[in-house]
């Protein structure tokens, strides 16, 4: 199943490549990701794949989000954008949606590397689709910032082989199997640099303060489709590879200081995002810094441990949709406005109903409105830094309302007011915000209603990293 | 391959990364690092024995480090330069300075750690932290962005040290890896300075090829 999957995404790129319009080959992208889809949903049902729940859970959440952006693109590249080729931009997203499969599918930590390298880099054409000095400053931002990062990343994973060859573990492949069991024997002082530099390493590819320079541009130069991938997708698969180190140091009993570092990083990124939002006018920009202080929530949730991972882990599903509703939603309105400008939008809701809706009903669902599932994951996390620390609670708090503040303040101008005169009512083609609601809709029915087999697989993947289930 | 020659390649190493800091010319510099990345490619090779399918893998790495990558950035420096200056940030006095104190910093760090006993003799783990340490630096100091690149080929040519350390216990899928990276990670850098230079207009060739805002 997952063969045919990938020689059907090598058969696609082929395609595209003779594909004759920018509709055509926009239409191969949502044949890839109807495939990915349902094979995604097999899997979750049970069927043996060899992956591990967290893989699956991410491998769920990654294929719905590019679900609803594969059909999103269908119709953004048959109505709006008939002139620039999508030729480059689909065959990165084909590149990119084939090695995040192959990273979930990694037995050892190498080839997890190497896989979440090349979907990173297969996500540089995304940025510069525009092809204006705004948008090749923020692809080389991009490029250079995470390349780095995750050089860094490698130099740890070879440290950690270092420290097992000095621990004389002989035939260390540095697979997951052997690498959980025998974690513990190896040297300790090679395994603690090992973790700062992975942790650095995949911390730049999540984007944490202070590590998220790239984020800001690249979210806010790129077409809002891609920054929807981007937000929601990338972040969640490099939240993948930092759950595997988190893994590790739990099989090593080492992970009271990724806790630690893990709490700093999140408190940090909440506040700087939060405060950076509040005088924010550009849409875009606003929700990177978003998308900043959500890694920042989850990076918490993750360090708090017990619940706090299990909400963690319901939050990136959560937070994966929600950015993409968010990012599509916006790149609908600054297609008919012309500008990201807060300043020269207002009146959405006049102007385009749907999508001033859905970014309306987004920017609730982010904050953490009931019935949405993110309700129920902020709120666990914030109830296990209550019982963590009373100075952490208080400022996640702080954080949080300062955030909102922020993003209502800009968010409501945008929708709300009177439209800019002379502007007419615009006709919403249903692409535009069918995704959208989409995504709002799955958000809402897992909040309200969570079936057994995702609740299954959520409990098994958190139980991975030493969690607890969390619910109500 | 005894330790006396290996160290002495390795002296090398840290050398070129000295010229690198203090040279003002963005071409020989280039050259410079990509003798440096065919150095530690043989040294690796030397320093084990290795099948007919390592040594293609090795011969591939030295086509991509010393000419593949050399000329990709050459050319966009000549597309675009009428200045062929670094541009540093921090003086070129200082930064050797610098320089010299995170050498001598890295041989301190390297006796504090436990190291394997083939590598208490060579001076391999502490040339490695220099040479880590030379590309941040340099990416760091200097404004352009090719100088930016030429810190991250340092920093690239550091890992494959690290990974020539570790042959005997992975060894393929490790070298593919640092190949794919840097393959990949810089052709693809390659490609887009090429469309800045193209994009930027002649006015801005003062500033062409530097990180702009922020």
């Amino acid at each position: 199943m997952l063969i045919a999957f990938f020689i059907w995404t090598l058969l696609a790129i082929g395609l595209s490549y003779f594909g004759k319009t920018n509709h055509q080959r926009a239409v191969i992208l949502g044949i890839t990701a109807l495939l990915h889809v349902s094979m995604s949903f097999v899997v979750l049902l049970g069927q043996n794949s060899g992956m591990d729940a967290l893989s699956v859970w991410i491998l769920v959440t990654l294929s719905l989000l590019f679900g609803g952006i594969a059909l999103h693109a269908i119709g953004y590249f048959s109505h709006c954008l008939k002139d620039n080729s999508n030729l480059v931009v689909i065959i990165s997203l084909h590149l990119f949606l084939f090695f995040a499969t192959g990273m979930m599918m990694a037995k050892d930590l190498i080839s997890m590397w190497i896989f979440l390298e090349s979907s990173s880099l297969s996500c540089a054409p995304l940025i510069y689709y525009t092809k204006n000095k705004g948008s090749i400053e923020a692809t080389w931002k991009y490029l250079f910032l995470v390349s780095i990062g995750i050089l860094l990343a490698l130099i740890g994973i070879l440290f950690l082989a270092y420290s097992s060859l000095i621990a004389n573990i002989e035939h260390m492949d540095l697979d997951f199997f052997t690498l959980f069991a025998r974690a513990e024997e190896f040297n300790t002082t090679w395994f603690l640099i090992a973790f700062v530099f992975i942790f650095i390493g995949f911390a730049t590819k999540i984007g944490l303060f202070p590590l998220h320079l790239w984020k800001v541009d690249a979210y806010s130069e790129e077409p809002g489709l891609f920054g929807a991938l981007m937000a929601g997708g990338m972040t969640t698969l490099s939240w993948l590879a930092m759950m595997r180190l988190m893994q590790i140091m739990h099989a090593a009993h080492q992970e009271a200081c990724m806790r630690d570092a893990l709490i700093v990083f999140g408190i940090l990124s909440v506040l700087f995002g939060a405060f950076s939002m509040l005088k924010q006018n550009d849409t875009k920009r606003l929700m990177a810094y978003s998308s900043v202080e959500q890694m920042g929530l989850i990076a918490i949730g993750f360090g708090l441990g017990g619940a706090g991972i299990w909400a963690a882990m319901y939050h990136l599903f959560n937070n994966a949709l929600l950015k993409g509703t968010v990012f599509i939603a916006l790149g609908n309105v600054k297609r008919v406005f012309g500008t990201r400008d807060a300043k020269g939008i207002s009146g959405a809701i006049r102007i385009m109903p749907y999508s001033a809706f859905a970014l309306l009903i987004a920017l609730f669902a982010i904050v953490g409105t009931p019935p949405f599932g993110s309700f129920v994951s902020i709120f666990h996390i914030i109830q296990g830094t209550f019982s963590y620390s009373i100075l952490l609670f208080f400022a996640l708090i702080f954080g949080l309302v300062i955030a909102f503040f922020g993003m209502s303040r800009t968010i409501l101008g945008v929708v709300r007011g009177k439209p800019p005169t002379g502007m007419q009512r615009f006709h919403e083609r249903s692409f535009m915000f069918v995704s959208p609601f989409l995504f709002l809709g799955i958000v809402a029915f897992i909040g309200l209603y969570m079936p057994s087999f995702v609740s299954q697989v959520l409990l098994e993947a958190t139980q991975l990293l030493g969690g607890v289930y969390g619910g109500f | 391959m005894n330790i006396s020659l290996m160290n002495s390649f390795l002296l090398i190493t840290v050398l070129i990364n000295m010229y690198v800091m203090g040279s003002n010319r963005i071409i020989s510099a280039i050259r410079a690092i990509a003798f440096q990345g065919v150095l530690l490619v043989l040294l690796a090779f030397l320093s084990k024995e290795t099948n007919n399918t390592e040594a293609l893998l090795f011969s591939i790495i030295i086509v991509i480090k010393g000419f593949v990558m050399p000329y990709l950035l050459i050319r966009v420096v000549r597309k675009v330069s009428i200045d062929q200056e670094m541009r540093p940030l921090i003086g070129y006095t200082p930064t050797l300075l610098i320089y010299g104190l995170c050498v001598i910093f890295s041989f301190y760090i390297a006796t504090t750690l436990p190291l394997l006993s083939e590598h208490k003799e060579s001076i391999i783990v502490p040339i490695f932290f220099a040479t880590l340490l030379g590309g941040m630096l340099l990416v760091i100091a200097r404004q352009k962005a090719v100088t930016h690149v030429i810190g991250y080929l340092i920093m690239e040519n550091a890992v494959f040290i690290l990974s020539s350390m570790l042959t005997d216990s992975m060894t393929f899928l490790t070298e593919i890896g640092v190949l794919l990276d840097a393959l990949a990670g810089v052709f693809i850098m390659g490609v887009v300075l090429n469309h800045i230079a193209s994009i930027f207009d002649d006015e801005d060739s003062g500033k062409l090829l530097t990180m702009l805002k922020e």
